[in-house]
């Protein structure tokens, strides 16, 4: 009879406990997301948002952090396109035009796994090293070329993972009318399309977020970058500076996490509301 | 036809032209006639931050055609620019090192300041603070030595108050000057290290038995020229008569602090010269102008904003110095940033031309053939070109490191605690206790949180649980590191302080959607038949669950830990906002820690001062870079078994 | 691609091994033209890799070795690259089992193919290949009307006999169906039956079919492979009632399949 009662009591215990930590994940998130919402509307302003840093920036409430918003996407733009030229060819290589297990493609895929686990900051100080070996100054163009070595490995793992939910029948079927591995490759893509738009647009936010990697080579600056070879100011190391070097004005840091934040946001949303959208031409 | 696919790339080439037009467009430094051309980049210390805007500002306002980038980021990272080529003028805020004069660094005088001790307004001990004044050997006490403990340590009394010191985790100038006011380096500094003048000044602030020290740029509020309100100057004890006299008070206001700087009545260090350096004399006119302006026209600027104004001698000798440099009318700056750039267009457009024979070549087949060729090549290139990376960047680390294995052993290296980089002492045992510490504390919180959590999405609940649940760590995922970094520093620093607790809850927030959704995906794989098999012999739903679903997915729960372990490890900004920068083996869960990629973080911009600094930086992501591999691979290898396990079953 | 041709496929001597195991041993044999051929026998003998053989869709599996030679309109198919290839596959068609439209509209789906070859030169010519097509498969009747939807949301039986317009549509010589209508109800396979029976007199049709039932009802000739081998082939009448092999007596009495 004991026993009968303890694996009941033991049963009730554990879904408190996890009643428990499921409300303390939400309690955190919750947390979190108020924070960043509540301090960042008290000081978020609409000059903030659209003005450059004026003159007297550091002394005074004078412009706004558009540098560090227009710098973010002047940097994560172009890599994202670059990363897309070199991660969706690489990745239908190793599904379509090598068969799957051959030994290429699971190097491949082995070399495109480390890429992925290393932690931006390392891509930042070899990016640096690299970059002061060839005399090239923190820049645009510095930050450009850290943040697609980073978006690739993404890229290309969740562009694996999407190659491998498409049926081989499609792959059959364009073979069987005589068509190349290239003009087969077009078609899947259509196929794959919504899959790796959802795909590319985490991947933008998760670069757009990427403070580690900025840090040492795009710079920073209070103007908005004219050519490729001006250093540019990007939101989270803005975040990171204020927050470690408000000057009189903390709320700028705070409007800037908010800003940051709903981009973010933004992206993941956007993200699968298309892929929902452009899901009709597909099986 | 036209295809779709073909217009793209009509539509991309002269996208790409255009682009490669832009960037290479206005960096041109002609003959100057009338009107100075050029640009111009500062970084540096945070001390002369301030000041160099407004000289920046004014400059540019009197000569349009320049522009000038001045950023903060401590006076090692404008040490590090200024001798890798990144800028054209290094901000340091203390004397250069007998390495960088060596390296041909030249500093020239811009404007005096100081370093004023401070504590907190709000200190019970406030008046015989005020009294008794901060020594020499009373600071060289509390700052490098294990013995004071408490104020009454300090003061020369019983009183067992704690005394809580600060410092400073970046490479600084502050930091350097203050350590050597009583003769020691930035790294003898013990204390919680906090990153930035301003941080260090809200530490203070906010603990009322803090004791710190900032640049008079932030211990005086730049509007009312006094201490912000809870901040109060601890008055040194100049001639070291163990009272404040009235001659030695002159802390009220900025001006007065100035004063006493400018007439050498404050001790010196900690005040302080404040340099901009280039390397080598500067040549090209912009850069130029803009020193000469800065020692004339921008002193006006010295004095408001709480700044002495460079000596005459100084100015004298330093004007001699350029006009010696050997300037002509206009020299075009070398700048290999547009090399690069035009390296990377022609790159593009010799990639144009390979691809054309897809439309010269005359029969469709042919083209067709050639199209998959060609795709096949590229993509060949492509994907060959990852394994180069990844080989790149290990050979990379590793070839910079080599200095510093050549000093010391492997084995010393690793294990030794000592971290004198003046030395030439680099023990990395502090920072890798110190990762290991704060990713085992995080993932002892999250793995129960996130088993638990995903036990409970997968067997127990509801459908509208779940609706919410997934999208809020879809949420938690998409974060950036920097928001976490916030929210750690609004909402959990002041409960815990900067302490491995902290990082650790910041660490565990982190990983959490990774476990979660990789244990939910690995519970789901369980078939029910299972399930039902256990329930039908009337186990419990948690019997069940322990005895079958968890027991089944052992194995991939072990390779989703070792996957968000590698993750926890790597992290960087959230980490080096809250984790106190002490490079010590932690002591405890309250005290402050120093894990390796907050090290590179922080100390990146120290790696021109000390040869072997440089060295060390790059060992220590080369040692990230390697035990994040290990993982990896380890967490492959553990799924592949999985994966082995489950076809024969 | 002109129907009097006499374009024929000959098998001569093939032999398949899948990792090392052999799937086809020593197999010879001719196709007739404008005839349906059965290929008959218990599963997992080798008649989907005959047929994937055939047009060479065979590469793509995993460790595959084969030799002999596969001759079509005179050119061996099996030693065939690049351009020859892709041209030679053109003239053989293929509807798998699983009805697999490709991913966009219906009038594309059937496009397609003319497309990629090149062999419609303008808009005109394309749609009425289109239409050829559909309305010799019995389709375009019924889709006549929304010829730009997605291909995805017809039934699976007008799927079907979609992806066969799709692939008639670039003039094949020989249509291969690997159990065409297994994935179809009984009244959408009654419908694609009757379609290779009136297709035959255009082209030469090869079918894997699972079900002896389907051989009787529309196999002129008939092939009966089995564990890899041909044991018999020839006229679908004569083999199905009046076998030559001991082998095919067996199966055909049911004791193996």
């Amino acid at each position: 009879m004991r026993n009968h009662r303890k694996k009941y009591i033991e049963e009730a215990v554990m879904k408190g406990v996890m009643y428990l930590c499921v409300f303390l994940v939400l309690a955190f998130v919750a947390s979190i997301i108020w924070t960043i919402f509540a301090k960042g509307f008290k000081s978020i302003s609409w000059e903030m948002v659209s003005q450059v840093p004026g003159p007297s920036f550091n002394t005074k409430d004078d412009g706004g952090f558009l540098n560090a918003i227009v710098g973010s996407l002047m940097v994560v733009i172009p890599s994202t396109l670059i990363a897309m030229i070199i991660s969706i060819p690489v990745v239908f290589y190793i599904t379509l035009y090598r068969r799957r297990n051959d030994v290429l493609s699971y190097v491949a895929r082995l070399a495109y796994d480390v890429l992925y686990g290393i932690p931006s900051i390392v891509y930042g100080a070899f990016a640096f090293a690299i970059m002061v070996y060839v005399g090239m100054r923190a820049s645009l163009l510095g930050g450009i070329i850290v943040t697609t070595m980073l978006m690739i490995p993404m890229l290309i793992r969740s562009g694996d993972e999407i190659a491998k939910t498409i049926p081989d029948e499609i792959k059959d079927a364009t073979y069987s009318l005589g068509a190349t591995k290239y003009e087969t490759m077009k078609v899947i893509l259509r196929q794959a399309m919504p899959g790796m738009i959802t795909a590319t647009l985490l991947a933008l936010g998760r670069a757009i977020g990427d403070a580690a990697s900025v840090m040492f080579t795009a710079g920073f600056s209070d103007a908005i970058p004219k050519t490729l070879s001006q250093p540019t100011a990007t939101l989270p190391l803005a975040i990171f500076n204020w927050i470690t070097m408000p000057s009189p004005f903390p709320e700028r840091a705070y409007a800037a996490a908010l800003v940051l934040t709903i981009i973010v946001l933004i992206l993941s949303i956007g993200g699968r509301y298309i892929s929902n959208h452009f899901s009709k031409n597909n099986l | 036809m036209i295809h779709k696919s073909n217009l793209f790339i009509i539509v991309l080439f002269p996208v790409l032209a255009f682009g490669l037009a832009v960037s290479c467009g206005s960096h041109q430094t002609k003959k100057s006639s009338i009107h100075l051309e050029g640009s111009v980049s500062v970084s540096g210390a945070f001390a002369l931050y301030p000041l160099a805007v407004q000289w920046a500002n004014d400059f540019q306002v009197h000569n349009p055609g320049v522009h000038i980038s001045v950023s903060a980021g401590g006076a090692g990272k404008g040490m590090t620019d200024v001798m890798n080529g990144m800028v054209d003028y290094g901000m340091l805020s203390r004397d250069l090192h007998k390495q960088e004069k060596d390296n041909g660094a030249v500093a020239f005088v811009v404007g005096r300041d100081g370093v004023v001790p401070t504590v907190n307004s709000k200190n019970p001990l406030l008046p015989l603070i005020m009294a008794k004044g901060l020594s020499e050997d009373m600071a060289r006490k509390a700052w490098t030595s294990a013995d004071c403990k408490t104020w009454g340590d300090l003061l020369g009394t019983d009183d067992d108050t704690p005394l809580h010191v600060y410092t400073r985790s970046d490479a600084c100038g502050a930091a350097q000057t203050w350590a050597e006011f009583f003769g020691a380096q930035q790294e003898d500094l013990k204390g919680t290290a906090v990153y930035g003048d301003p941080g260090i000044a809200s530490a203070v602030e906010n603990d009322i038995y803090g004791l710190g020290f900032n640049n008079i740029a932030y211990a005086y509020d730049t509007e009312t020229h006094l201490p912000p309100n809870g901040i109060t100057i601890f008055p040194i004890d100049v001639d070291n008569s163990g009272v404040v006299e009235k001659r030695e008070m002159f802390y009220r206001d900025k001006e007065a602090i100035v004063k006493a700087i400018e007439e050498d009545r404050y001790p010196s260090p900690p005040a302080r010269n404040l340099y901009f350096v280039s390397k080598g004399i500067p040549k090209d006119s912009a850069s130029v102008a803009f020193l000469r302006y800065i020692l004339k026209e921008g002193q006006k600027f010295n004095v408001p904003a709480g700044y002495v104004k460079t000596p005459l001698k100084n100015v004298i000798e330093q004007n001699r110095m350029i006009r010696r440099g050997g300037i002509s009318a206009s020299v075009i700056k070398e700048n290999n940033t547009d090399l690069t750039v035009a390296i990377f267009g022609g790159a593009v457009l010799l990639i144009i031309i390979l691809l054309s024979p897809s439309y010269l070549l005359k029969s469709l087949n042919r083209r067709r053939m050639f199209k998959e060729k060609a795709s096949s090549v590229f993509m060949f290139i492509f994907t060959i070109g990852s394994l180069f990376l990844v080989l790149a960047i290990m050979i990379g680390l590793y070839y910079k490191s080599i200095p510093l294995l050549n000093q010391s052993s492997l084995w010393n290296l690793l294990t030794s605690s000592d971290w004198r980089p003046s030395k030439h002492q680099f023990g990395f045992l502090p920072f890798i206790a110190g990762t290991l510490y704060v990713t085992l504390l995080s993932m002892l919180i999250a793995v129960p949180l996130s088993l638990f959590t995903s036990i409970f999405l997968t067997e127990y609940s509801r459908k509208w649980i779940r609706k919410i649940v997934f999208p809020s760590l879809d949420i938690l995922a998409a974060l950036p590191s920097v928001i976490f970094g916030v929210w750690g520093i609004l909402i959990l620093i002041p409960v815990f302080g900067y302490s491995l607790i902290t990082a650790a809850l910041v660490l565990c927030l982190m990983v959490l959607p990774i476990l979660v959704s990789l244990f939910v995906e690995i519970f789901s794989a369980v078939p029910n038949d299972l399930r039902d098999a256990s329930t039908s012999l009337g186990a419990t739903k948690w019997q069940t669950t322990k005895h079958v679903v968890v027991k089944k997915s052992l194995p991939g729960i072990f390779a989703a830990v070792v996957l968000a372990l590698s993750k926890a490890m790597g992290e960087t900004i959230a980490v080096m906002m809250v984790c106190g920068s002490i490079p010590q083996i932690p002591r405890s869960l309250f005290g402050g820690f120093y894990p390796i990629p907050a090290l590179i973080g922080n100390n990146y911009g120290e790696m021109a001062s000390v040869p072997l600094y440089e060295s060390a930086i790059m060992f220590a992501a080369l040692i990230l870079f390697v035990i994040v591999l290990i993982f990896n691979i380890l967490s492959r290898v553990i799924l592949y078994r999985i994966q082995q396990n489950n076809e024969e079953s | 691609m002109d129907n009097n041709d006499k374009v024929s496929l000959v098998v001569k001597d093939l032999n398949l091994s899948i990792e090392g195991r052999p799937i086809l041993k020593n197999i010879s044999l001719t196709i007739p033209n404008n005839k349906i051929t059965c290929i008959v026998g218990p599963s997992g003998c080798g008649k989907s890799t005959l047929l994937k053989t055939f047009n060479r869709l065979i590469d793509d599996t995993d460790s595959v070795k084969y030799s002999g030679e596969i001759m079509i309109a005179g050119k061996d198919i099996l030693s065939a690259t690049g351009p020859d290839l892709i041209e030679l596959r053109r003239h053989i068609g293929l509807v798998p089992q699983r009805p697999c439209p490709l991913p966009m509209s219906i009038y594309e789906n059937v496009a397609y193919g003319c497309r990629i070859h090149g062999l419609c030169k303008n808009r005109k010519e394309l749609n009425a290949v289109v239409e050829k097509y559909l309305t010799e498969v019995g389709l375009w009747e019924e889709v006549k009307d929304r010829l730009h939807s997605p291909a995805g949301k017809l039934s699976i039986g007008q799927q079907q006999r979609l992806c066969l317009a799709r692939g008639l549509a670039v003039r094949p010589d020989f249509i291969l169906a690997d159990e065409a209508t297994s994935a179809l109800d009984p009244v959408s396979s009654k419908i694609v039956e009757d379609l290779f029976v009136k297709l035959k007199e255009k082209y030469t049709i090869i079918m894997v079919t699972h079900t002896l039932r389907q051989a009787l009802r529309i196999a002129d000739h008939a092939i009966f492979i089995y564990l890899g081998e041909l044991i018999e082939s020839g006229d679908a009448d004569k083999l199905f009632n009046d076998p030559k092999e001991e082998l095919t007596r067996k199966y055909l009495a049911g004791v193996f399949s």
